[in-house]
C-alpha cells in the first residue's frame, strides 16, 4: 500500500510538470485554435537557460534567492521566445487555412531543437543539469517523500492557482476570455487582440519553462531534443482534460503523471503507453475530454 | 480504360525506369543512390496514403506511420520468421514477397478499420491526437513483442524489394488513388472535407465514407511498409515514432494536400535533395526547417497546390444527351 | 395518409425551447410556407426535418414510417431534400461535380469496379454526367458545368444549390428562404422556376421566407412561427388580416 501511496506522490510530481506545460499547450489552442507543436520545445529553452545562467554564476550550488532569480529570468526570456515565434511565424497565418499554421509549428519546433543543436557551444550532446533545490527526505504518514517533491508540487500549484486568477480576475484575463470566445467580436469591443495573444504566448511558454527546470531537476540530462516527448505527452494531458479549458490541462497533467508512474512500475514499455490509452479511453466516452465543450456549429 | 490514353505518359515511365536501371548497371548511380531513389518510390505511396485522408478528405491522421509499421512487420512475419524464405529457389521467392506485401497491407487495413470506426465520429483537433497516440502505442506495443524482436528490431528480412517493384507498386498506389479520387467515393470524400454538414443532407454517410479512405489509406501504407522493411532488410519500432509521421505531414503539406501530383514531387525532391545535401551537415535541417516556414507562410497551398498533371487528369467523359425536346429552360 | 406527418415537435437547447408543438400534415403536391420573424425557430423546425437535430419531444413520420432519430442521411435516401439559408455549396468543387456528389445515393459500383474501372464502373459515370448535365440545363447552369462552384455569381449559387437538391430524387424538398439577397427581377425567376420544377418533378414543397410577396404567390398555406410557437395558418388571404401575424411582424407585409 505505501508503495502505491509512494508511486502516486511521484506521479503528481511528474504530473505538476505535465500539467504546467500541457497549460501552454492548451491556453494557445483555446485563443487561436492552434496546436502549437513547437510548445515542447520551449520547455528545453528555459531549461537550457538556466542550464547557462547558473554556469555563468559559477556553476554548482548557487544561494537560494539566486535560484529564484535565475527560474524567473529563464521563464520570462523564453516567454519573450514565445511571443517573437507567434509574431513570426503564426500572425501571418491567422486567415488562412489552420492546417498551414499546424505545418508552420512543425517547422518551428524543427528550426528550434535544430538551431541550437548546430551552435558549436550547444550540440547535440545531453549536459547535466545543476542542482537547484535542497534535497531533503521527509515521511507523512509512512510514505516517503522528499523535499524536491514537495517543492515542485507546491511551485507548480502555486503558479497554477496564480494563472486561474489571472485569467478569472484580471481584465487581462476577462480580455484573453473574450478573444478565445470570439476573436472579432472582441477586437470590436476594443480590445487589443495582438496584445492579448502575444500575451497568451509569453504566459504559456514561461510555464513552460518553469516544467522544463522541474523536470530536469528530476531527470537531470538535457538536451536538445527532450522537448519532443514532454511535450508530446503533456499535449495528450491537455487534450485528455478537455483542450481549451485550464482546469482540464491541470486535471490532466496530473492523471498522466499518475497514470505513467504506476504502470511503468508494472513494465516501462507500458508506461509510456498508458497515457496514449486512457487518451484513447477516455475520448471515446467523452469526445470533448474530461472538462470540454464541444462549440456547436451552426446550421 | 481511360488512363492508359496518355501515351506519353507511360513512355516517360518506363523510360525512367531503363534509364536509372543502365545508370546503375554503369555504376554511374551507386547502390546507396538508388536506394535514396527507391525509398523516394516508398514515400510517395505514403504520402499518397496519407494525401487520401488529410488532402482528399479533409480529415488530421497524424499517425500514418503507424500503418507502416503494421504492414512492415506482419510482411516481414511471413518471409522472415513464418517461414525461412530466403532460402527458397529464386522462383519462390517472388510470389511469397508479394503475397506478404498485400498480407501486410491487409493487416494494416483491417486496424484501420478497428480503429477508424469509433475515433472518426470525433471532430478534427481530436481525430489528430488520437491518431498520434494510436501511432505511439503501436510503437509501444512492437517493443513489447519479443517475438518479432522488440526494442532490439527485427533482423536478417530477405532484401526482395527492387526498382522494378517499386515502380510498380508506386504506379498503382497513384493511379489506385487517382481512380478512387474520381470516382463517387472520392467526390463524396471531397464534399465531406468541402462541408460535412450539406454532404449528409446529400445523403452521404460521412462516418462511412471517412471509416473508407482511412481504411484504404491504412492499406496503402501498409504496402509500403512491407517495401521499406524488405529494402532496408531490418525493422525497428522506434523508426515508426511520430517524427516520423510528421515527415509524411511535411511531404503531404508541402506538396499542396488534395494533389497527387504535389505528394508525388515533394515525396521526391524531400527525399532525393537533401541527400545531395549532407556536407551541410547540422545545418542542413535548419535551414529544410526555416524553408518550410517561409514555404507554409508564402504558399500555404503547398507546391503544386491542388493542381494535377496531365496524365493524372481524366478525359472529359463524352456522353451523347438528346437535346432537349421541352421548351425552352425557365428564364 | 399524409406524405409527411410532423406531430407535436418541440426542441429545447438546455433552458430555451426553440420550437415548441410544432404540427404539419403535409399532403403530396402540396407547397406550404412557413414564415415569422428572425429566431422564431423556423431554420430549427427544418433541421429537425432533416435529421440535422434531434428533437426533444414529438414524431415525424413520413409515408407512415417514423423516421425521428436517423441520421440526416437516411432523411435523405427517403426523400427529403433541403436548401440552406446561408449557402452550403461544396466551393472548390466544379458546378457538375456539385451535382454528381448528390447522385452518389444512387450509385451502383463497388469499390473494386471503381478502382480497377470496370464497364459497369464507366457506364454508371456515364449515366450520372448525363443526368447531371440535364438538370444544370433546366436550372441554365450546364454552360457553367467546369467551373468552380465558389467563382458563380450570387443568385446562381442559390439557384445550383437547389438543382443538387433535386439531383437526390427527394419526394419532399425543403427551400431554406431560397431568395435571400437577390433583386426583384431574380426573385421573379426563381419563383417561376420553383413553379415549374414542382410540376417537372413532382413534388412536395416546404419553404422558408421573409419576403411576403414571393409567400402570397406561391404557397397553398402558410404556418407562422414565433418564438417558437405556431401563431396562425391557413391560406395565404386568411394570414394576410391575422392581427397576431402583423403584430409579430410589427407592420409585416414590408418584409425585406
Amino acid at each position: 500500500m505505501t508503495t502505491i501511496l509512494q508511486l502516486t506522490m511521484y506521479g503528481l510530481q511528474l504530473g505538476s510538470i505535465y500539467a504546467l506545460i500541457a497549460l501552454g499547450y492548451t491556453m494557445v489552442y483555446g485563443i487561436i485554435g492552434l496546436i502549437n507543436f513547437a510548445h515542447g520545445d520551449f520547455l528545453m529553452v528555459g531549461a537550457f537557460i538556466v542550464f547557462f545562467l547558473v554556469q555563468a554564476l559559477g556553476g554548482g550550488h548557487i544561494p537560494y534567492i539566486l535560484v529564484a532569480a535565475v527560474i524567473i529570468i529563464g521563464m520570462v526570456l523564453t516567454g519573450l521566445l514565445g511571443v517573437a515565434t507567434e509574431r513570426i511565424a503564426y500572425k501571418p497565418l491567422r486567415k488562412k487555412p489552420r492546417l498551414s499554421a499546424l505545418i508552420t509549428a512543425i517547422g518551428v519546433s524543427m528550426f528550434l531543437e535544430n538551431f541550437p543543436r548546430a551552435l558549436p557551444f550547444i550540440g547535440p550532446a545531453p549536459r547535466p543539469f545543476p542542482e537547484l533545490f535542497p534535497m531533503r527526505d521527509f515521511n507523512i504518514g509512512g510514505v516517503g517523500t522528499n523535499s524536491v517533491q514537495l517543492l515542485m508540487i507546491a511551485f507548480s500549484i502555486i503558479l497554477m492557482i496564480g494563472l486561474h486568477y489571472i485569467t478569472t480576475r484580471t481584465k487581462v484575463g476577462s480580455q484573453m476570455r473574450a478573444v478565445q470566445f470570439d476573436k472579432d467580436a472582441a477586437a470590436l469591443m476594443g480590445i487589443n487582440v495582438n496584445n492579448v495573444i502575444s500575451i497568451t504566448f509569453f504566459i504559456g511558454a514561461a510555464l513552460a519553462a518553469a516544467g522544463g527546470v522541474f523536470y530536469s531537476s528530476i531527470y537531470p540530462m538535457i538536451d536538445v531534443y527532450m522537448g519532443i516527448w514532454l511535450g508530446t505527452k503533456a499535449f495528450v494531458a491537455a487534450v485528455l482534460g478537455g483542450i481549451g479549458d485550464i482546469r482540464g490541462a491541470m486535471i490532466g497533467g496530473f492523471i498522466m503523471g499518475v497514470a505513467e508512474v504506476l504502470a511503468t512500475a508494472v513494465n516501462s514499455d507500458l508506461g509510456y503507453g498508458a497515457g496514449f490509452v486512457i487518451l484513447i479511453l477516455i475520448l471515446l466516452f467523452k469526445p470533448a475530454g474530461i472538462m470540454g465543450k464541444f462549440t456547436i456549429e451552426k446550421v | 480504360m481511360n488512363y492508359l490514353k496518355d501515351k506519353k505518359a507511360i513512355l516517360i515511365i518506363i523510360l525512367s525506369y531503363i534509364i536509372i536501371l543502365t545508370l546503375n548497371k554503369l555504376d554511374i548511380i551507386n547502390s546507396y543512390l538508388l536506394q535514396i531513389i527507391m525509398l523516394a518510390g516508398i514515400n510517395i505511396i505514403m504520402t499518397v496514403s496519407l494525401n487520401i485522408v488529410n488532402g482528399f478528405t479533409g480529415q488530421f491522421s497524424i499517425g500514418q506511420a503507424g500503418f507502416m509499421a503494421i504492414g512492415g512487420y506482419a510482411s516481414a512475419v511471413i518471409t522472415t520468421l513464418l517461414f525461412n524464405t530466403s532460402s527458397w529457389p529464386v522462383y519462390a521467392q517472388t510470389p511469397i514477397f508479394i503475397l506478404s506485401l498485400i498480407f501486410g497491407g491487409l493487416v494494416a487495413g483491417f486496424v484501420g478499420l478497428l480503429i477508424g470506426l469509433p475515433t472518426l465520429r470525433l471532430k478534427g483537433d481530436y481525430l489528430a491526437i488520437v491518431t498520434l497516440a494510436f501511432g505511439e502505442v503501436v510503437r509501444a506495443t512492437i517493443r513489447l513483442i519479443n517475438y518479432v524482436g522488440g526494442p532490439r528490431g527485427l533482423a536478417g528480412i530477405p532484401r526482395y524489394t527492387n526498382l522494378f517493384w517499386v515502380f510498380v507498386f508506386t504506379l498503382l498506389a497513384i493511379y489506385g488513388a487517382r481512380n478512387f479520387v474520381n470516382s463517387s467515393f472520392g467526390r463524396a470524400c471531397i464534399s465531406i472535407r468541402e462541408n460535412e454538414v450539406a454532404a449528409e443532407t446529400m445523403g452521404i454517410n460521412s462516418t462511412k465514407y471517412k471509416v473508407l479512405s482511412f481504411t484504404f489509406a491504412a492499406f496503402m501504407a501498409g504496402v509500403a511498409g512491407g517495401l521499406f522493411g524488405h529494402l532496408l532488410m531490418f525493422l525497428q519500432p522506434d523508426t515508426f515514432s511520430f517524427l516520423k509521421s510528421n515527415d509524411y505531414l511535411v511531404f503531404l503539406y508541402a506538396g499542396g494536400a488534395g494533389s497527387i501530383s504535389g505528394s508525388i514531387l515533394s515525396a521526391i525532391v524531400l527525399t532525393v535533395v537533401p541527400e545531395f545535401l549532407r556536407f551541410l551537415a547540422n545545418w542542413r535541417i535548419v535551414i529544410y526547417a526555416l524553408l518550410l516556414v517561409v514555404l507554409m507562410i508564402k504558399k500555404p497551398e503547398g507546391f503544386y497546390g491542388g493542381k494535377e498533371f496531365g496524365f493524372l487528369k481524366l478525359k472529359k467523359r463524352n456522353v451523347t444527351r438528346e437535346v432537349s425536346q421541352d421548351p425552352a429552360p425557365i428564364k | 395518409m399524409a406524405l409527411l406527418d410532423v406531430e407535436n415537435l418541440s426542441i429545447q437547447f438546455g433552458g430555451l425551447k426553440a420550437v415548441n408543438n410544432f404540427n404539419l400534415s403535409l399532403e403530396h403536391g402540396e407547397l406550404v410556407a412557413i414564415i415569422g420573424p428572425n429566431g422564431a425557430g423556423k431554420t430549427t423546425v427544418f433541421n429537425m426535418l432533416t435529421g440535422l437535430y434531434k428533437p426533444t419531444e414529438g414524431d415525424i413520420r413520413l409515408d407512415g414510417k417514423s423516421i425521428v432519430g436517423l441520421k440526416p442521411h437516411d432523411f435523405t435516401e427517403r426523400g427529403i431534400a433541403r436548401t440552406f439559408q446561408n449557402i452550403r455549396l461544396f466551393s472548390n468543387v466544379s458546378v457538375l461535380d456539385n451535382i454528381k456528389i448528390a447522385y452518389t445515393l444512387q450509385m451502383k459500383y463497388g469499390f473494386g469496379e471503381a478502382l480497377f474501372r470496370t464497364k459497369k464502373f464507366n457506364a454508371t459515370e456515364d449515366e450520372f454526367e448525363r443526368k447531371s448535365l440535364d438538370i444544370l440545363e433546366i436550372f441554365k447552369l450546364d454552360k457553367k458545368a467546369d467551373l468552380l462552384a465558389k467563382n458563380l455569381p450570387y443568385g446562381e449559387q442559390r439557384r445550383l444549390e437547389i438543382a443538387r437538391a433535386l439531383a437526390t430524387n427527394p419526394k419532399i424538398l425543403l427551400l431554406d428562404e431560397p431568395v435571400a439577397g437577390m433583386n426583384p427581377n431574380e426573385m421573379e425567376d426563381l419563383v417561376n422556376l420553383v413553379r415549374d420544377i414542382k410540376v417537372r418533378f413532382n413534388l412536395t414543397i416546404l419553404l422558408i421566407e421573409h419576403h411576403m410577396s414571393v409567400v402570397m404567390n406561391i404557397a397553398d398555406r402558410i404556418k407562422v412561427l414565433d418564438f417558437g410557437e405556431t401563431i396562425a395558418e391557413g391560406k395565404p388571404a386568411e394570414i394576410q388580416n391575422n392581427p397576431k401575424v402583423i403584430e409579430a411582424y410589427l407592420g409585416g407585409g414590408h418584409k425585406e
